[in-house]
């Protein structure tokens, strides 16, 4: 049933595709479309194919909704201002916009009629210097060799023996670094900032550690400054200074 | 002593005028069979179409001979396998000359080189195509809005294959890049150049 189904929707290339086969199953007149009946047999079909894969629909909803405006533009009244002829006569039938589309899309579907037709034909004549391809060894057992086998067992065996592991994720908090820093603000009265930052650290770590040196800054506890001779900055304690 | 002289002249003249268009006639034969054999070993090294622009820089360099000329030996070449019936054909593909076996023999040939199956182009790959094709050089929404359905993937496919590819911008918002077919396409298809396509598509 899904094959069944899968096929049909191959068979066409799209919607414009699908109206083409309606019109010609139906053998209606290109100029003459009944637009409402198409509408109906669309949505059939549309129903029928959304229930196995949903993403699709879209196109074919897409000239669904089209053919339903061409309609609804034919029931409304027209405009009566008759000031340009040509202008109304531009924009006269709405079927027309679709009549053009479909019998250029029929050209074209004509011309890959052939094109796939010749396509056929050229495959079975060949340049020169086409290198030969070797022949595809069967499938089976039969082509491998004992050395094959056991490369594939080893293979085998070391993705099965690999442990799996989980990686933790790990939580930076503000508030543990702020405690870190004032621990050793108490310890060394004063550091580098670069020591703060060593290059084991996670880029997120690296940036909670920078937060809580602001937040330090702002509760008023701690000051960054530069030294005057080394230009090295440095995390001072604000209550030592 | 000038009636001498001119009887000399005239003699010569004659001479000239018995010997002369037999003579000039089989240096012009033997002239010709050089350059098509000329032509022939060109072509023989040659996988891809070859162009008679090409073909014809080549042979001025010892025998300097117009368009139609050479177009005429490349003609009798042609005529000539034909009628040894050889296993190969000299066609007229993708705006130039180049040799190819003839289909009587692709069973054979098959069993040498499979790759060919691989390289055919879908239903949908071919449509995008005849509508490149014709309309070139167009958007890809173009192409979509005639189709209907989203040619993107598709595109991307015969772009790689070089069947296709981009030949500017069109001069409209988000400038879209433009496609058009290639030589490749010409290959792939025997065509001659696009025209040949053209009577395909009813008015």
């Amino acid at each position: 049933m899904q094959k069944a189904d899968h096929f049909a929707l191959d068979n066409f290339e799209g919607p414009i595709d699908f109206l083409l086969y309606l019109i010609q199953k139906d053998e209606i007149d290109i100029y003459e479309i009944p637009i409402q009946e198409l509408i109906q047999q669309f949505i059939v079909k549309l129903k029928e194919w959304q229930e196995k894969q949903l993403d699709r629909g879209a196109e074919f909803i897409g000239t669904a909704s089209y053919l339903v405006y061409l309609k609804s533009k034919m029931l409304l009244p027209k405009h009566e201002e008759k000031i340009d002829e040509d202008l109304i006569e531009l924009e006269e039938d709405p079927h027309f916009e679709i009549i053009h589309h479909l019998i250029d899309y029929c050209r074209f579907k004509q011309t890959t009629k052939d094109l796939l037709g010749r396509q056929e034909l050229q495959q079975q004549l060949y340049f020169r210097g086409v290198h030969p391809t070797e022949w595809k060894k069967p499938m089976g057992i039969d082509h491998l060799s004992l050395d094959d086998l056991q490369a594939l067992f080893k293979e085998m065996m070391t993705k099965a023996g690999a442990p799996i592991q989980q990686i933790q994720k790990e939580n930076f908090r503000v508030s543990d670094k702020i405690r870190l820093i004032r621990n050793r603000l108490r310890d060394e009265k004063q550091f580098s900032f670069e020591s703060l930052f060593s290059s084991l650290q996670s880029r997120v770590e690296l940036i909670v550690i920078f937060l809580a040196i602001l937040e330090l800054m702002k509760l008023g506890e701690v000051s960054v400054g530069r030294e005057k001779e080394s230009a090295v900055l440095l995390v001072l304690s604000k209550g030592e200074s | 002593m000038t009636n001498e002289l001119n009887l000399l002249e005239v003699e010569s003249i004659e001479e000239m005028e018995k010997d002369n268009p037999a003579d000039w006639q089989q240096i012009d034969q033997q002239l010709q069979q050089h350059v098509k054999r000329v032509i022939e070993a060109i072509l023989f090294t040659c996988p891809d179409p070859i162009s008679l622009m090409k073909l014809r820089e080549i042979v001025n360099s010892t025998c300097p001979l117009r368009p139609r000329q050479v177009k005429n030996i490349i003609e009798e070449l042609k005529q000539e396998y034909i009628s040894q019936q050889r296993s190969f054909k000299l066609e007229e593909i993708a705006e130039g000359y180049v040799l190819r076996t003839h289909e009587i023999y692709s069973p054979y040939i098959e069993l040498l080189h499979r790759q060919r199956r691989g390289e055919k182009l879908s239903p949908a790959a071919t449509e995008v195509l005849a509508i490149i094709a014709f309309r070139q050089p167009i958007t890809r929404p173009q192409i979509d809005a005639i189709r209907g359905v989203d040619s993107s993937g598709t595109l991307i496919q015969l772009i790689e294959r070089q069947l296709v590819e981009p030949t500017g911008k069109l001069e409209a918002p988000g400038r879209p890049t433009l496609y058009a077919t290639t030589k490749e396409f010409l290959k792939h298809f025997g065509l001659k150049d696009l025209k040949e396509l053209k009577p395909s598509l009813p008015n």
